[in-house]
């Protein structure tokens, strides 16, 4: 008997707290995750620290919740649009129709939707945007929902079988115990393959770069679930996006180590750097679904090479990261059969 | 009484993209913009559609199907079974499953197995 559990994601209009209630995305996704939960960062109030005369523990007191989320799922091009814009707010969308291109120039067919994401704007304002997330142990009868659920950090993996994987965690602002919202899941067809490791190539990488092994790329979105004062709440009732700057980052395992590589790290050497995923699966007319990530200045910020050993192949990583140099950063773009997240 | 006409159920999930959906427990293969015929041979009958259809906590809406649009949605709706097998099939193949995502193939094969075995009349 399969499990008939499942997560629920909207976005919001503004991030929800204990007392609010923003409105609700027409967007509704149930993601075909591999594991997802909330953590509700439960934590009492302890007294045992008071002199009452007595040398027994005293009863805790509800004081503070701190809820947080995570989800693992493969690496869907309607999830991940969903959960791109969870990360860096809403994207340019524009409709195929056969005249727009993508970033290799190929023109995009009616029935697919290009969306693309910008990091010279994509930290405009002080309020991220949150999503409210149910989570559904319906075989148990225990639903939880998030409100004001923010997404600080998105990994995509590629190993070698498996699927490409997509691991994503981030702070929410209240969550709850409530009753069964009695919500009947929808799942894309399984004929919508995830992007895998097969699917994916460096077509733009620093000249005479080493064989390349593994890569990987994590985005990050510094968020802060804060306690103003705003309204009386054990948990959070504001999220604000953090100091620290937004990111585009990774790494990239080499096979054998090349000096380019290692000159490119000691000189902070700049490259334009391109990562694309082309799937198996057709959108429309022969268009495949694709993801690209085109960074115009990145650069190796950290590596080390393998041990010299009696070996023919001596293997090195290096970590990467985007950065602006006259043009943005990065630029992301989905190319999918979604119409909007709106 | 107007001639008979037919009749599709449409997924209402919001901002769903025009692919394929399965639902778990409901036979068969859904859109948002193409409705999947039924009440013909190999497909949901008649009354189940209407259940479904006054099922708030279910994304489908019964809808018509213009005439000259129904071969068109029938052919759709065959070519989203037969992908879906294929997706199937390759998915074993690859080793894709694991965990939540095997209990979904295996509803996902219930569904397509139900509709492709002379029709469904249950949920």
């Amino acid at each position: 008997m399969p499990n008939t559990g499942y997560a629920n994601w909207r976005f919001e209009s503004t991030p929800g707290n204990e007392s609010n209630t923003p409105t609700l995305s027409t967007k509704s996704l149930f993601t075909p995750h591999i594991e997802a939960g909330p953590n509700e960062g439960i934590e009492h109030l302890n007294r045992d620290d008071e002199n009452r005369g007595l040398g027994e523990p005293l009863p805790v007191l509800p004081e503070t919740y701190t809820p947080e989320w995570s989800l693992e799922q493969r690496i869907y091009p309607d999830a991940l649009g969903f959960f791109l814009k969870l990360m860096f707010g809403a994207p340019t969308t524009a409709t195929g129709d056969g005249i727009i291109t993508d970033q290799d120039s190929t023109p995009i067919p009616t029935g697919a939707f290009r969306h693309r994401w910008d990091t010279s704007t994509w930290s405009d304002g002080l309020t991220p945007q949150t999503a409210q997330a149910t989570f559904a142990y319906a075989d148990q009868s225990l639903f939880i929902k998030h409100k004001g659920a923010a997404c600080a950090q998105m990994q995509l993996t590629n190993p070698d079988t498996g699927g490409s994987r997509m691991s994503l965690e981030g702070p929410s602002l209240y969550g709850s115990e409530i009753a069964d919202p009695s919500l009947t899941p929808s799942y894309e067809s399984t004929s919508i393959r995830p992007f895998m490791h097969g699917d994916l190539d460096l077509p733009d990488w620093l000249t005479n770069t080493g064989t390349t092994s593994e890569f990987e790329m994590t985005f990050t979105n510094p968020v802060e679930a804060i306690r103003s004062f705003a309204i009386a709440s054990l948990s959070p009732d504001s999220m604000e996006r953090g100091d620290d700057l937004p990111t585009i980052a990774g790494s990239i395992g080499k096979r054998n180590i090349d000096p380019d590589d290692q000159a490119a790290l000691r000189n902070a050497t700049a490259f334009a750097a391109t990562a694309r995923y082309v799937s198996r699966s057709i959108i429309a007319s022969s268009y495949p679904y694709k993801f690209y990530v085109v960074m115009s200045n990145a650069q190796y910020v950290e590596g080390e090479v393998g041990a010299l050993t009696n070996s023919r192949h001596i293997e090195g990583s290096f970590n990467f990261k985007a950065s602006a140099a006259g043009a943005a950063a990065a630029v992301l773009e989905l190319v999918n059969a979604t119409s909007s997240y709106g | 009484m107007s001639e008979s006409k037919t009749q599709g159920l449409r997924l209402t999930l919001g901002g769903a993209p025009d692919t394929p959906h399965t639902i778990p427990g409901v036979p068969g293969l859904f859109r948002p913009n193409v409705p999947t015929p039924v009440g013909g041979p190999g497909e949901i009958d008649a009354k189940l559609a209407k259940k479904l259809h006054d099922d708030k906590k279910v994304d489908l809406e019964l809808v018509d199907i213009p005439k000259g649009k129904v071969d068109d949605a029938r052919a759709t709706a065959q070519q989203d079974v037969m992908d879906a097998r294929h997706g199937l099939l390759d998915s074993r193949k690859a080793r894709q499953l694991a965990g939540r995502e095997q209990e979904r193939q295996s509803e996902q094969a219930a569904s397509i197995n139900a509709v492709t075995e002379g029709g469904a009349s249950n949920a």
